[in-house]
C-alpha cells in the first residue's frame, strides 16, 4: 500500500502551497505585490454609501455553504466581506440585515456586529433583530430571504457565499426592489445569472480574494499574488496536456490520475 | 486574559484541524491512528453544528415573538403563523419522530407543494433576468443572444424542424465554448480555494473572526 495517496493532487498542492508561502515570504520582506482594482469589490463603499443617503438598510446573506463543508472557503470569503460591511454600515449608521442559512454561522455574526459598532463608538447600531437565521432549507431560506428584501427594501444587497438556484430569486428580488446588487460566488452553474441579474459579479476566484483586497494587508495581498503563480502552473499542465494528447499521448493523464 | 480576547485559540484550532485532514486525506492510508482521529473529529464537527441549529431557533422565536409584541404592521400574523407551524412540527417530530402521521401529513400535504411552488417560481426570474441579460446592448452581449437564442432552439422541439443545424451548433456551443469558460472558471475556484486555506491555516485571513486586534 502506498504511503501517499492522491501523489499528483499532492505535488500540485505542494507547488501552489509553495508560491503562496513564497510571495507571503516576499511580502514580509517588504516587497509590495501588485494585484488589479476588483471593480466589484471596490463598489461595496459606494452601495453602502448610497443606502446611507437614500436611508435604506443594507443586506448581505452568505449563502449555503456550511463551516465543515468543502465549500466552506466561500462562506468564510463571505464572513470576511460581512465583516467589512458591517464596520462600514456601524460608521454611516446604516441598518446592516443579514440573512442567515448556516445556523452556526449565528455566533460570528453577532459577534461582528457588537464589534462593528463598539469599534464605530455607535452602540445603538448594534441591533440583534437584523440577523435572521431563515432556515437550513433552501426554499425556506430563500422565501425568507426575498420576504425581507420585498418587504424592508434594502438599497443595497450583497450576495456572498455558495449559492445554488436560489441565487437568482436573490438576485431578481433584490433587482425589483431597486437594490445595488453586489454578488460572487464559486458555483460555476450560479454564476451566470448573478452576471445577468446583478449591477456587479465577482468572477472566477475574486470572492476568495475579497476578504485578502478588503484589508489592504500586504501580507493578505501578497497571498492573492501566489494564486497567480498556480495559474501559470495550470496554463503549463493545459498547453502540455493539448500537445501531448494531439500527439497521441495520454502519458500526462496517466500522471495526473495517481 | 489577553490571550482569551485574542484570536490564537480559533486559529490554533483551526491549524490543527485543518492540518489533521489534509494529513488524513494524503497519508491516511499510512496513519490509520490518524484516521481515526480525524473520523472523531468529523463527529464531534456534525454534534457541534447540530446544537447549532438551537441557536437558530433561538433567534427565529426571539425575532418573530417581538414581532408579534410589538404588533409589527404587515408582518406579526405572518410571524404568529411561522411560530405556530414551526412549534407544530417540531412538537409532532419530538413526539412520534418524522414517521409520525401529522408530521408526514404536513410535510407532504403542506411543506412539499409550497417547497416546489418557490423552485418553479425560478421560470419566472429565468424570463425576466433573461430579458435583462439579452439585450444587445454591446458587442458581448450581442454574442450572447445570438448563442442563447440558438441553445433555446436546440432544446425547443420546433428548433429541429425550422432548421436542422440548429441542435448541431448549440451542442457544439454547449460542449466547447461553455465547457471550457466553466473549467477555466473551476481552475481559479480551486486556486482560491488553496489559498484562502493557506490564508486561513496560517491565521492570516481573520475577517471571519470579526475586527482585527489592536
Amino acid at each position: 500500500m502506498a504511503i501517499l495517496a492522491h501523489q499528483s493532487g499532492f505535488v500540485t498542492l505542494i507547488i501552489i502551497c509553495g508560491a503562496v508561502l513564497f510571495m507571503i515570504y516576499r511580502a514580509k520582506q517588504g516587497f509590495k505585490s501588485e494585484v488589479r482594482r476588483v471593480p466589484g469589490i471596490d463598489v461595496i463603499d459606494e452601495a453602502i454609501g448610497r443606502a446611507a443617503e437614500m436611508g435604506r438598510p443594507v443586506h448581505i446573506t452568505n449563502g449555503l455553504a456550511t463551516l465543515y463543508s468543502a465549500t466552506a472557503p466561500q462562506t468564510i470569503a463571505g464572513l470576511s466581506v460581512l465583516n467589512y460591511v458591517a464596520n462600514m454600515c456601524a460608521r454611516n449608521g446604516t441598518p446592516l440585515i443579514t440573512t442567515i442559512y448556516v445556523p452556526e454561522t449565528i455566533p460570528l455574526v453577532v459577534q461582528m456586529y457588537k464589534e462593528a459598532s463598539m469599534m464605530a463608538d455607535t452602540p445603538e447600531w448594534f441591533n440583534e433583530y437584523n440577523i435572521r437565521y431563515m432556515s437550513s432549507h433552501r426554499f425556506s431560506y430563500a422565501t425568507g430571504v426575498q420576504g425581507v428584501l420585498q418587504r424592508e427594501r434594502p438599497a443595497a444587497s450583497f450576495l456572498m457565499g455558495r449559492f445554488m438556484a436560489e441565487a437568482l430569486i436573490f438576485a431578481e428580488s433584490g433587482y425589483l426592489t431597486g437594490a445595488m446588487q453586489v454578488a460572487g460566488t464559486a458555483s460555476t452553474s450560479q454564476t451566470p445569472f448573478f452576471v445577468a441579474a446583478c449591477d456587479y459579479a465577482l468572477l472566477g476566484d475574486e470572492i476568495y480574494a475579497a476578504g485578502a483586497y478588503l484589508s489592504e494587508d500586504p501580507i493578505q495581498m501578497a497571498s492573492i499574488a501566489g494564486q497567480d503563480i498556480g495559474k501559470y502552473y495550470a496554463i503549463i499542465l493545459l498547453l502540455l496536456g493539448a500537445i501531448l494528447s494531439a500527439m497521441g499521448s495520454d502519458w500526462l493523464v496517466n500522471i495526473l490520475k495517481m | 486574559m489577553s490571550f482569551l480576547k485574542n484570536r490564537e485559540i480559533p486559529i490554533g484550532i483551526t491549524l490543527i484541524v485543518g492540518f489533521l485532514m489534509i494529513i488524513t486525506y494524503y497519508f491516511g492510508n499510512a496513519f490509520p491512528a490518524v484516521k481515526t482521529t480525524s473520523t472523531i473529529v468529523q463527529k464531534w464537527t456534525v454534534i457541534v453544528a447540530a446544537f447549532a441549529l438551537l441557536i437558530g431557533l433561538a433567534n427565529i422565536t426571539r425575532i418573530h415573538v417581538n414581532h408579534l409584541l410589538k404588533r409589527t404592521k404587515g408582518q406579526w400574523m405572518f410571524s404568529l403563523w411561522c411560530l405556530f407551524i414551526m412549534y407544530i412540527m417540531i412538537t409532532l417530530g419530538l413526539a412520534g419522530t418524522t414517521k409520525h402521521p401529522g408530521y408526514q401529513w404536513l410535510y407532504t400535504w403542506v411543506f412539499l407543494p409550497i417547497d416546489a411552488t418557490m423552485y418553479s417560481s425560478l421560470a419566472f426570474f429565468i424570463s425576466s433576468a433573461a430579458y435583462r441579460a439579452f439585450r444587445a446592448r454591446n458587442v458581448e452581449a450581442f454574442i450572447m443572444l445570438v448563442s442563447g437564442f440558438i441553445v433555446m432552439l436546440m432544446n425547443a422541439p420546433i428548433g429541429e424542424i425550422v432548421w436542422s443545424g440548429f441542435p448541431v451548433i448549440g451542442t457544439w456551443i454547449m460542449k466547447v465554448p461553455v465547457v471550457a469558460a466553466q473549467r477555466a472558471f473551476m481552475i481559479t475556484f480551486v486556486l482560491g480555494t488553496v489559498a484562502i486555506g493557506i490564508r486561513t491555516l496560517l491565521g492570516y485571513e481573520r475577517g471571519y473572526l470579526g475586527r482585527e486586534e489592536e
